[in-house]
């Protein structure tokens, strides 16, 4: 099914409108050098019925949240999605729109952007957001080179503990732009303030942590803060589990100037990691440096209020060579189904949200650091994700769990092999009592027979 | 029809369109499992909204947009193509749509495949020797 | 990123100039600024493609600085550049590697392949391609495809199949890293496998002829009353330029306006850059005859009223929820978040 939809009697008479006789006549400026003369090698076309099949079977190999219990996080996070979100931004009207430069005939996507941009405000107390980037990690890149500016060189101070995928990210965009990273180490699971103050230099430009850290725990903000702004460095604040904002101070409340976070867990679909939403919020310094696209409001010729795209330096239609930053497409639909999900939760149902997976995690962790050689591996406080010292190795133990049907804690060796044998469990509100005894009880099981 | 409010006008103090599942764990006072210092003094200000009026709210903002299902796209370099209904249902489905990216090799062989293959299947279309599924739109070449 | 990693692995990092044809997309020079190059850009020729003279002089005038060409073909002008062969040559002779950058496969599925014609890097937009949902301006989803010698360089971790299922394999010592969490845009991947197999090969070789009907059916039937820069058989699209409506004080945009009063999105006009008052066409291979026949209609009545009623198309458009916006206020006075009453104010 190609879904074309004229019939080959009435290709024949567009290609005599035309003038041509076939429509090889009309590919005369493909040189036949560079032809392909045989029909491309993939596999043959497949009705509706047959290909839902096939695609259900290649569904049905992957281990589904709706069908397995996990407690995996490190980034991504499981969150209940209200009927409304999907129900809402799947019209097509939303779907199949492209970005909105007829604003005339885009004002229900632009207003929804104008939405969001206040809800990311809202949620991390900064004054200004963009109306999304790709994901958290092209967030993060897009604030250090904010920081960084147009030289695009300097020194940009990473904790340790922000996201492994992150730093790489962050890694190979500083060496194509030119700009150095340095690593700050971590005490106690978080970021070592005496560490940071001691790396500064009057070339540092930036200071990213990630709250709470990809290690679950929450980092001393306000020590970070007050080092980085003494440094005159911009204080970036990474988040990956906005559902921490329900209850946690806004980055807006500990000094933060520039917030880059990954917002998919905000009434999208997991997918995979993918697509995800970036949201970039900043204080009002920064506005006219923002990257990616913002929605203001104006009045129309008729003198109503209306919503437009504006400010947009980084558009293809300016300063080609000076732009820094090559983003122009966002992630709308999946900002559409944030601002949709964040209105369905509401005040009070996002900061219950935040409690229900504050109170669910530390029940969790108490139940699973009583058994024994099992340990909290930090005293640091946190949020819904904790790391414990386990008594074997993590993937001997996964690989049990997995039998059980249970995603366990993610493999902190992997990234973090100085932690020895450790485990990142994340509990959110859509891991019952149930769940988590279950979890208990293998974990003891599997732990008993060594 | 000339101006929708915003969602922020709507509502009132006390309305909501979302419930959390019921709480079945013993909880304690949220001080004392987190130091005040980190925790939220005030509730993000979010709107007060019932169900119906988010639902009314966002069918009336999409009503004020248009898209390829409403009619002729010729928008020159975007390839405003019909996107057919199909790949919507299959892109739901849950095997798909709830997978964690972190989950084991052995637990996501279906996305794996489909990845693998589908780079096969560029690579021909392009000529290309290999492709990397990875960047998200833009340039990273 | 990837060439700068091939061009450094061989020892010639000091390659630093890319260079990009007139009429590319905008975000070309900034793609390229971010992989901290410098940008030289080529002029076009008559007939809407490279000029190979002037190729020929600026890589004399760069030698061995030279660390790639970004194009597109079919370019940007919707019209396929013939001189493909030489051009590829040409750049590699002197070291240069060719980038097919924002690429849009529509109009070439099963006919030519970017590999054939000497492309060394492709970058495929499968929200174009692979009928995606743009969703407003996003999530797209942009593959990079390499030829045999660039694989090293490609970012991981890559799928790979082994004798116990299918796994990820990390990318390897001169991988240029990471350019992003996770696997990718998964779901966008997942639409496009479904596109693809739903297709077939020759579903996919009959998409590409019915685009390049389709743009060159419009193209024919409006020429007399549009003026089109180069006339010739176009791809998958095609851009005329307004200049004729201009001297009857109608701009593009206005025209644009125009069309949305008749429930027809516009053409693009802000781009290509080198035609002036462009309006870029682009009908794909989904929309019926009847359909282009009504488009037809109506840009032929708009081009009348451009001459007979030129008010009706700079009030434009007239039945659309709001009129013409005040960018211009957007911009001085940026309103970008409500604020509870009364510290209502611009931020």
């Amino acid at each position: 099914m190609s879904y074309v939809p004229n019939t080959t009697d009435e290709q024949q008479e567009m290609l005599r409108a035309v003038g041509a006789s076939s429509i090889e006549d009309l590919l005369t400026p493909i040189p036949e050098a560079v032809r392909l003369k045989r029909p491309l090698n993939l596999p043959e076309s497949l009705a509706e019925p047959d290909l839902k099949r096939l695609m259900l079977g290649m569904a049905e190999q992957n281990a589904d949240l709706d069908h397995y219990v996990s407690f995996l996080g490190a980034g991504t996070y499981d969150h209940f999605v209200p009927s409304v979100v999907p129900a809402l931004v799947k019209r097509s009207e939303f779907l199949t729109s492209y970005t909105p430069y007829q604003p005339e005939v885009s004002q229900g996507m632009l207003q929804a952007i104008y939405e969001y941009q206040t809800m990311v405000c809202q949620l991390t107390n900064m004054d200004v957001a963009n109306a999304s980037l790709y994901d958290g990690s092209t967030a993060v890149v897009e604030g250090a080179l904010m920081a960084v500016g147009p030289s695009g060189r300097g020194d940009v101070l990473v904790s340790r503990a922000l996201d492994p995928q992150y730093r790489a990210t962050l890694q190979t965009y500083a060496t194509a732009r030119g700009f150095t990273m340095r690593e700050i180490g971590l005490e106690d699971g978080v970021t070592s303030v005496a560490e940071l103050e001691a790396a500064m230099t009057p070339d540092t430009k930036a200071v990213i942590i990630q709250q709470p850290n990809f290690l679950g725990a929450l980092e001393d903000v306000r020590g970070v803060e007050r080092v980085t702004h003494a440094g005159k460095a911009a204080f970036i604040v990474a988040i990956t589990e906005p559902a921490s904002l329900g209850v946690l101070a806004a980055p807006g409340d500990y000094g933060a100037d520039i917030v880059a976070a990954e917002g998919l867990s905000l009434g999208n679909p997991m997918g995979y990691g993918g697509p995800a939403l970036g949201l970039f919020a900043a204080r009002k310094d920064f506005l006219r440096r923002l990257p990616g696209r913002l929605v203001g409001k104006t009045l129309d010729s008729r003198g109503q209020e209306a919503y437009v795209l504006t400010l947009q330096t980084r558009e293809q239609q300016i300063r080609r060579e000076r732009a820094t930053s090559n983003i122009c497409t966002n992630q709308s639909l999946l900002a559409v189904a944030a601002t949709i999900y964040l209105a369905a939760m509401g005040k009070q149902g996002f900061r219950e949200l935040g409690e229900q997976c504050l109170q669910r995690a530390h029940f969790a962790q108490e139940r699973i650091c009583s058994l024994p050689g099992f340990e909290p591996l930090f005293t640091r406080p946190f949020f819904d994700e904790f790391a414990v010292r386990c008594p074997l190795p993590v993937e001997q133990l996964n690989a049990r769990l997995r039998d059980q049907g249970i995603s366990g804690g993610y493999d902190l060796s992997r990234d973090y092999p100085e932690l020895g044998n450790a485990a990142l469990f994340c509990v959110t509100e859509t891991r019952t009592r149930e769940d988590i005894e279950a979890l208990v009880a293998a974990i003891e099981e599997v732990a008993g027979e060594d | 029809m000339s101006t929708e409010k915003l969602i922020f006008e709507m509502g009132a103090p006390g309305r909501r369109a979302a419930l959390l599942p019921a709480m079945d764990v013993p909880t304690k006072p949220l001080d004392e499992l987190v130091p005040q210092e980190f925790l939220r003094a005030e509730p993000a200000p979010l709107p007060e909204v019932s169900e119906i009026e988010v639902v009314r709210h966002f069918t009336h903002l999409s009503q004020r947009n248009f898209g390829v299902d409403s009619g002729f796209y010729p928008l020159g370099s975007c390839t405003m193509k019909y996107n057919p209904k199909i790949n919507e249902e299959t892109a739901g489905m849950p095997g798909f749509a709830r997978i964690h990216p972190l989950e084991h090799e052995s637990m996501t062989q279906g996305a794996i495949q489909l990845l693998y293959d589908l780079e096969g299947y560029l690579a021909e279309i392009a000529g290309m020797e290999r492709v990397t599924l990875q960047p998200a739109a833009g340039a990273h070449g | 990123m990837i060439i700068k990693a091939y061009h450094t692995h061989r020892g010639e990092g000091h390659r630093d100039i890319v260079l990009i044809p007139d009429g590319a997309h905008g975000t070309n020079p900034a793609s390229a600024t971010l992989a901290d190059y410098q940008t030289v850009e080529l002029k076009s020729n008559a007939r809407g493609g490279v000029d190979v003279e002037h190729l020929k002089q600026v890589l004399a005038a760069h030698q061995g600085k030279i660390a790639a060409l970004m194009m597109t073909n079919p370019n940007t002008l919707g019209v396929f550049d013939e001189n493909i062969v030489e051009i590829a040559k040409l750049v590699h002779e002197v070291g240069g590697q060719l980038y097919y950058d924002g690429a849009n496969a529509n109009a070439i599925m099963g006919i030519t392949r970017p590999g054939d014609m000497g492309f060394d890097v492709v970058h495929l937009n499968l929200h174009k391609t692979a009928s995606t949902p743009h969703g407003g301006g996003g999530p797209g989803a942009g593959p990079i495809g390499v030829a045999k010698h660039m694989v090293p360089f490609l970012p991981g971790p890559l799928p790979a199949k082994g004798r116990q299922g299918y796994f990820w394999e990390d990318a390897g010592p001169l991988s240029i890293g990471r350019v992003r969490a996770g696997a990718g845009n998964f779901l966008v991947l997942v639409r496009a496998y479904t596109y693809i197999r739903s297709n077939g090969p020759d579903g996919l070789r009959h998409v590409s002829n019915s685009a390049v009907l389709n743009a060159n059916y419009v193209m024919r039937a409006l020429q007399e009353y549009y003026d089109l820069p180069f006339d010739r058989t176009c791809m998958h699209e095609f851009v005329f330029s307004a200049n004729r409506q201009k001297a009857l004080g109608v701009r593009a945009l206005d025209i644009s306006k125009r069309l949305l009063d008749f429930g027809v999105h516009p053409p693009t006009n802000y781009f290509p850059l080198i035609v002036p008052e462009a309006l870029m066409i682009e009908p794909t291979e989904t929309e019926t005859k009847e359909t282009l026949d009504d488009f037809i209609a109506i840009m032929k009545q708009i081009a009348e009223e451009a001459e007979h009623q030129p008010g009706l198309l700079l009030e434009a458009p007239h039945v659309t929820v709001v009129g013409r916006l005040d960018e211009a206020l957007a911009a001085r006075k940026p309103n970008l978040r409500w604020q509870p009453e009364p510290e209502a104010a611009t931020v």
